[in-house]
């Protein structure tokens, strides 16, 4: 059986409209070569992030590598891309649960889709689509939106 | 970041009193723009020795040529804060508006140039009369601002640009981004230029195009050349400030398929004291490249892979350390100059995102 995980959709969206955020409900996602799969044992821990990278290739036919984690927070598996939206450094989590950027600090809250909360990014973090196969977490995409930062 | 010139000097009279009084301390100041503390470290050393709480998100950095005055601005607050380098104390503070960013000083101690971030404006702060004297407008975001060591008849002037279609419209929507008076802007101009200001009049006498949005820049101490980080160029620009025309765009040389394939972008950039070297810095890729600027086209002599985003770059006056605040990994890694070798990092305490760094020959009590 598959599924959506339980990320992303219309609590996206409202948490995006919230936020002020992209309130787009359902981005386009341009697919990876190879999906992530991260079994669910991997990610039995709660707020223990589980860091993954993953390629897609460019409009221009380049090839280009995304970071993201996965983690188990007290509501459900998500997986967020750690490019800051801002600048693209890399964003990480914090033991206060959040994710924080460390290049100027902007901040975006895991427990609801990574909207954003402050700082110079002034958006949710960009979005993977994933979902739940059996016993895994399945990426198969990030947002579309990501590639002209980095064309 | 930087070295307050007549360093060198200094640092030599410090030598020839070896054995004798320590004439001066060679003391690190980083400015942690995750916090609202400045940390020093002990340079002889390269171990944390005093932490100054000045305010929220210390950003910008710079001392008087004498080592005995360090301006700090702090971002979170706008605050100018005046410290005693002999002591480490705050001796006065004086409010400027939000968003303060790089800070540079005229080699009297007079005037010091403070970038506004949302406002497009450097304000020249008159530090005896304790007010700001003049104000430059420039497009798109002030954020850093240098001088040549040896000449500090022009400060340079390298505004960054935010995204136009995204921030700078809701910024306007909301009256955030204003003009050099405070009033509201109703457009946006994105900014790709360095531009040069005459300490005499503080007015713009020309502007050098880059091409992208500018970053930190460095300059020669002979104010011959600057080195300019670019939005956009994983690498940077030979700018000749004579001519005022870039001639050398450098890209870092991509080895690994994570360097070829991730995303990163070149920020900080500063020349060696003996002035034969300029270093800069690949943040996603986590390395520091090295090049020999003796020759042109510049050299690359080194690539250094530091772990966690380097960000900015400052040396020691004896040209033997080097020092890259990773803010990302909250701490400093220590370089060994003659080998490009790190020899130690500098942890500092948890999410205080170290950023501007300055060394500063201060005199002893
Ligand atoms: S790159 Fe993340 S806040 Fe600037």
């Amino acid at each position: 059986m598959e599924r959506r995980a339980l990320i992303g959709g219309a609590a996206a969206s409202l948490a995006a409209a919230a936020t002020g955020a992209d309130a787009s409900p359902s981005p386009r996602f341009l697919p990876f070569q190879t999906p992530v799969v991260i079994a669910f044992p991997q990610l039995e821990a709660v707020w223990a992030p589980a860091p993954f990278r993953a390629r897609f290739t460019k409009s221009n036919g380049e090839d280009s590598v995304v970071p993201g984690i996965a983690v188990r927070t007290p509501r459900r598996i998500e997986a967020f891309c750690t490019y800051c939206p801002h600048e693209l450094c890399v964003i990480k989590l914090t033991d206060d649960h959040q994710l924080r950027c460390p290049c100027h600090f902007s901040l975006f809250d895991p427990l609801r889709d990574g909207a954003w909360i402050a700082g110079p990014a002034m958006r949710r973090t960009y979005r993977f689509d994933h979902r739940v196969k059996g016993p895994d977490l399945v990426i198969t995409g990030i947002e579309a939106d990501l590639e002209r930062r980095l064309l | 970041m930087r070295l307050a010139p007549a360093i060198a000097a200094c640092w030599l009279l410090a030598l020839g009193a070896a054995g004798a009084a320590r004439a001066a301390t060679t003391k690190l100041y980083i400015a942690a723009t995750g916090g609202t503390q400045v940390y020093v470290v002990d340079v002889a050393t390269n171990s944390l020795v005093k932490t100054l709480e000045v305010g929220k998100s210390p950003h910008g950095i710079a001392a008087t040529t004498d080592g005995r005055w360090l301006w700090i601005a702090t971002e979170g607050d706008g605050k100018l804060h005046k410290i005693d380098a002999v002591r480490d104390v705050e001796t006065a503070s004086f409010d400027l508006g939000p968003y303060q960013q790089e800070i540079e000083i005229t080699n009297d101690g007079r005037l010091l140039y403070t970038g506004r971030f949302m406002d497009g404006c450097y304000d020249v702060f008159d530090t005896a009369k304790e007010s700001v004297v003049a104000r430059i407008p420039v497009d798109g975001n002030p954020h850093n601002v240098v001088k040549a060591a040896n000449d500090d008849r022009y400060m340079y002037l390298s505004p960054m640009s935010i995204d136009p279609d995204t921030v700078a419209k809701s910024a306007i929507k909301r009256g955030t981004l204003r003009d050099c008076a405070g009033k509201p802007k109703t457009a946006y101009l994105p900014n790709d230029k360095v531009y040069i200001a005459d300490t005499r009049t503080n007015t713009v006498v020309g502007t050098i195009p880059v091409g992208g949005s500018p970053r930190p820049i460095a300059a020669s101490d002979d104010g011959r050349r600057l080195y300019a980080d670019i939005d956009g160029w994983l690498g940077f620009l030979v700018i000749d400030l004579q001519a005022r025309k870039v001639i050398e765009r450098v890209k870092f040389p991509l080895v690994t398929d994570d360097e070829k394939t991730t995303f990163s972008r070149a920020h900080g950039i500063w020349v060696t004291p003996d002035q034969k070297e300029v270093w800069t810095a690949s943040v996603n890729h986590g390395v520091v490249y090295a090049y020999d600027r003796t020759v042109e086209p510049v050299r690359l002599v080194a690539r250094i892979p530091v772990g966690a985003a380097p960000y900015w770059i400052s040396f020691s006056p004896d040209d033997r350390m080097g020092y890259i605040s990773l803010s990302e990994g909250d701490a400093i890694a220590v370089i060994d100059v003659a080998s490009h070798k790190l020899v130690k990092t500098i942890p500092l305490p948890k999410g205080s995102g170290p950023k501007t760094t300055q060394v500063v020959v201060a005199p002893t009590p």
